[in-house]
């Protein structure tokens, strides 16, 4: 205790200074790759900055008028939220669901988490080819197997109707996703209260009932930031509809992020491009930063700050 | 008689159950593994045989000429190249940034580690989208497209944050008092953090180095902003730009996209246990 005390005093002066200077290598990066473009991707926002010209006039909010006003901006906007809301639903449920069943299975528990993980390492840009092989609308596996047993009768084109290519991409980017819920959750079944459970099924509750009283209360923490994370993650995503449709056919499946890399690279509007990634930015802050508020609390209940 | 009737049904329930559960188990088996096993055979099948009807579920010819055309006749090998030093690179520069950092904000206590902490936590979630136009404009002010360091320096910017949350997790996980033992034995700040933490957190920093690298090998939107020349292209980028092509010749593409996967699921078969717990505590802890 003692030495403890003497150690105390002795070091906070002397110890501040590595400290700070551990951290400049990680800041210096960070600032120039991460805070820099952050803010001059606000100041682009507000100005007119294209290709075809050398000059860029301030336009004020100009482009943001532009694109708010712009009948495309609502259909993407509703894109975005078919795309997110219904993805992370889908794999929320497929996940929790999967994690439920495999941690009760008695035997093959391993070889089923091994399997289940494998889609989430696969990457998107694979995930991508090996589906719109599969789909292809003439020679695809899938169309093949549902004209042979007789459940279409015609070739079903996935990717170029419009109605049913954003469906097409949620349920691949459900294939992809699903195993990083199921991951989280049997996470947290591993510390499920086994008592509480068997206690309830002493007391003649059925599974539903010990279900809904004692598991899901138990998991809800992991299934909260899970859902945050995946909300975010799913919104951000890139590459899954780069690769397939590019944001086809007559923008049916962009979303947010697709636009931004359109306007910009393909029609190089960077202001309007800028200004877009600005209001995806609000949209993800305000998701992420009362989830942070809440991590910042739980670390300090932990003394880690 | 009652008793024994009992047992019977209930053993024919639970064998009902169990053929249901195996069906199950079956069925989640094929819908992740039928999706890689057709792109691999359609990899092994002559350009003819790929589109023949009806579809042949084993090629009836296997051969290796996609394999060979992807190496001989494109540029792949250059892809390949390409994302192994910005994987590599990333990776060396990832670990020495964020270790350091980590260990700062795992040992001691100064104003700037809240702020620090928030956009450590903040850069994770951000969109990608909001860096690509002001850095492309930056960079080709500074006529920086198409340049390796560029690129590789903003890999580790978007890495080094995930990395720093997941190694604070491990360094907190070593006893404080083996560093300041180390400092009485007259170790400075640096060489107890060298010598004696560092060798310690190995399985984490194993874990942090194979999810960057993973995050490397499939980054796709960064590649193709800041690379339009085969020479700095990585894979993913060469691959997305075949099939965004038109006339896509799909027993070549699978043959890439098997390749594309090969070292991932090698890692994966190697070292499931570190990247199974580096995606796990970098997420739901916290």
């Amino acid at each position: 205790m003692i030495s403890m005390k003497a150690q105390g005093m002795a070091v906070p002066a002397m110890r501040r200074q590595p400290a700070v200077r551990y951290l400049a290598p990680a800041t210096v990066i960070m600032a120039a790759m991460l805070g820099f473009p952050i803010v001059y991707n606000l100041v682009l926002s507000f100005y007119q900055w294209t290709l075809k010209s050398s000059e860029h006039p301030f336009v004020g909010l100009g482009n943001y008028i532009e694109i708010l006003s712009g009948g495309k901006f609502v259909q993407i906007f509703v894109n975005s939220i078919i795309w997110t809301g219904v993805g992370v639903l889908l794999q929320m449920v497929i996940g929790i669901g999967l994690a439920l069943f495999v941690d009760n299975l008695v035997r093959g528990k391993q070889f089923m988490r091994i399997i289940l993980l494998v889609p989430w390492i696969i990457p998107g840009v694979v995930t991508a080819l090996m589906w719109k092989w599969l789909l292809q609308s003439d020679v695809g596996l899938i169309n093949y197997l549902l004209m042979e047993s007789g459940i279409t009768d015609d070739n079903t084109l996935f990717f170029s109707d419009p109605k049913l290519a954003l469906f097409t991409l949620i349920l691949v980017n459900t294939w992809k996703a699903v195993p990083f819920w199921f991951l989280m959750i049997t996470a947290g079944l591993q510390t499920k209260p086994d008592d509480q459970i068997e206690a309830a099924r002493l007391d003649g509750a059925g599974v539903v009932q010990v279900f809904r009283h004692v598991t899901l209360p138990h998991l809800s923490p992991v299934i909260a930031s899970t859902g945050v994370l995946t909300t975010i993650w799913t919104l951000n995503y890139f590459d899954l509809i780069w690769v397939m449709t590019k944001g086809g056919p007559a923008n049916a499946t962009t979303t947010l992020p697709i636009f931004i890399y359109r306007e910009a690279f393909e029609f190089n509007d960077f202001g309007a491009s800028a200004a877009c990634a600005v209001l995806s930015f609000l949209i993800v802050a305000s998701i992420s930063i009362p989830y942070m508020r809440k991590m910042f609390s739980n670390l300090k209940s932990e003394g880690v700050l | 008689m009652n008793r024994i009737a009992a047992a019977k049904s209930g053993g024919k329930g639970r064998h009902v159950a169990y053929a249901l559960k195996l069906a199950l188990c079956a069925a989640i088996t094929l819908i992740i593994v039928v999706p890689l096993y057709w792109m691999i055979v359609t990899s092994f099948k002559s350009e003819s045989d790929v589109y023949s009807m009806p579809i042949q579920f084993l090629p009836k010819a296997p051969t290796t000429e996609n394999y060979e055309y992807a190496f001989t006749q494109t540029r792949m090998p250059w892809y390949i190249l390409n994302s192994m030093v910005y994987v590599i690179v990333t990776v060396i520069v990832v670990i020495a940034v964020a270790s350091l950092a980590a260990y700062s904000i795992s040992r001691y206590r100064h104003r700037g580690k809240k702020p620090f902490l928030f956009a450590v936590l903040f850069s994770q979630y951000m969109p990608i989208t909001t860096l690509i136009v002001p850095l492309y404009i930056a960079f080709s002010a500074l006529s920086l497209l198409n340049s390796r360091p560029a690129i590789i320096a903003i890999y580790c910017a978007l890495q080094i944050p995930i990395a720093i949350w997941l190694l604070i997790g491990y360094f907190n996980g070593i006893p404080r008092a083996l560093d300041e033992a180390a400092t009485i034995d007259g170790c400075n700040s640096f060489q107890a953090f060298y010598k004696v933490v560092l060798p310690l957190a190995r399985s984490g920093l194993i874990a942090v180095g194979i999810s960057v690298a993973i995050a490397i090998w499939q980054e796709l939107i960064l590649a193709i902003t800041f690379t339009n020349v085969d020479e700095l292209r990585p894979l993913m980028a060469g691959v997305s730009a075949t099939m965004t092509k038109s006339g896509i010749k799909w027993g070549q593409l699978a043959a890439t996209g098997t390749i594309s996967c090969l070292p991932i699921i090698v890692i994966y078969g190697l070292c499931q246990r570190y990247l199974v717990r580096g995606m796990t505590s970098g997420a739901v802890k916290g």
